[in-house]
């Protein structure tokens, strides 16, 4: 498996654009910076409708969390948002343990997040 | 106690199920991590920790291997390397972490900040130190001079 690989598609949801990350691999001290420069570029080029697909991340840790937090609250001031679709049970254990999914909203399928965009 | 011979990295696995131990030996680079935490979901399986509690720990065990690649062999060229024994008890799991860094690093410090600051605030790192005291239920750190840093972590079985 590749150590983390990020595919990026551009999608329209209500005359709203979302940029969708879809991650496989892990995001850990060895990949993290990657994972960094990809959602430093899009919400320094001004897109703050962001969608993560993690159905294919592994591991992610405590820095990692921290930049989806820290990018959460980036887009949050520019009336956007960031949403996560299909993560794993075993993320999705340590995210409510850290209580991070009290602030970010997460879905069972990309579709399902799509939505959330077409409501906001 | 049989020997089941299993090989991570340059290391060893003693027996599997209860009293089983484990020896991994490894660079001390980020490169690594992947091997360590494959490592520790091994053990938390024949353990038989369930899939919580073992991505709690495996969780516990990256942040503090990666607090010394990032840390205690931050001015270390080329760094040295790190030790990970596990072993099972019939109550506890317990890994030791071991580096030889010339630097003392008190992993069992207490964080100086809860996981609610943390989120409502700017930071976006330091979250480390809260992972393993909270995921773990003991931790012990101890330096010497020359030697290194050993971290010992313990998950009791409820």
């Amino acid at each position: 498996m590749k150590e983390l690989k990020i595919e990026h598609i551009t999608s329209t949801v209500a005359d709203r654009e979302v940029q969708i990350l879809r991650l496989e691999g892990y995001v850990d001290a060895h990949t993290f910076t990657e994972f960094e420069e990809e959602l430093t570029k899009l919400v320094e080029a001004g897109h703050h409708n962001l969608l993560l697909d993690l159905e294919k991340l592994t591991y992610i840790n405590s820095t990692g969390l921290g930049l989806l937090m820290a990018t959460f609250r980036q887009v949050r001031q520019h009336n956007g948002d960031l949403v996560i679709a299909k993560m794993s049970d075993k993320i999705t254990n340590i995210f409510n343990l850290l209580g991070f999914s009290r602030l970010i909203s997460t879905y069972p399928t990309e579709e399902e997040a799509l939505q959330k965009f077409a409501q906001a | 106690m049989g020997e089941h011979s299993e090989q991570f990295g340059r290391g060893t696995n003693a027996a599997a199920g209860q009293n089983a131990r484990w020896n991994l030996v490894v660079p001390g680079t980020a490169q690594s991590l992947p091997q360590i935490r494959d490592l520790v979901a091994h053990i938390t399986e024949c353990a038989r920790f369930d899939p919580e509690l073992s991505g709690k720990i495996e969780m516990a065990v990256d942040e503090a291997c990666t607090n010394i690649v990032e840390h205690a062999y931050r001015d270390q060229k080329p760094p040295g390397e790190i030790e990970l024994r596990a072993q099972a008890f019939d109550d506890r799991l317990e890994i030791s972490i071991v580096d030889h860094s010339h630097t003392d690093f008190p992993v069992d410090a207490k964080p100086q900040m809860e996981i609610d600051e943390y989120i409502s605030s700017e930071q976006r790192r330091g979250m480390g130190l809260f992972i393993i005291h909270s995921f773990m239920d003991d931790v012990r750190h101890r330096y010497v001079a020359g030697h290194g840093n050993e971290l010992l972590l313990v998950k009791y079985i409820a």
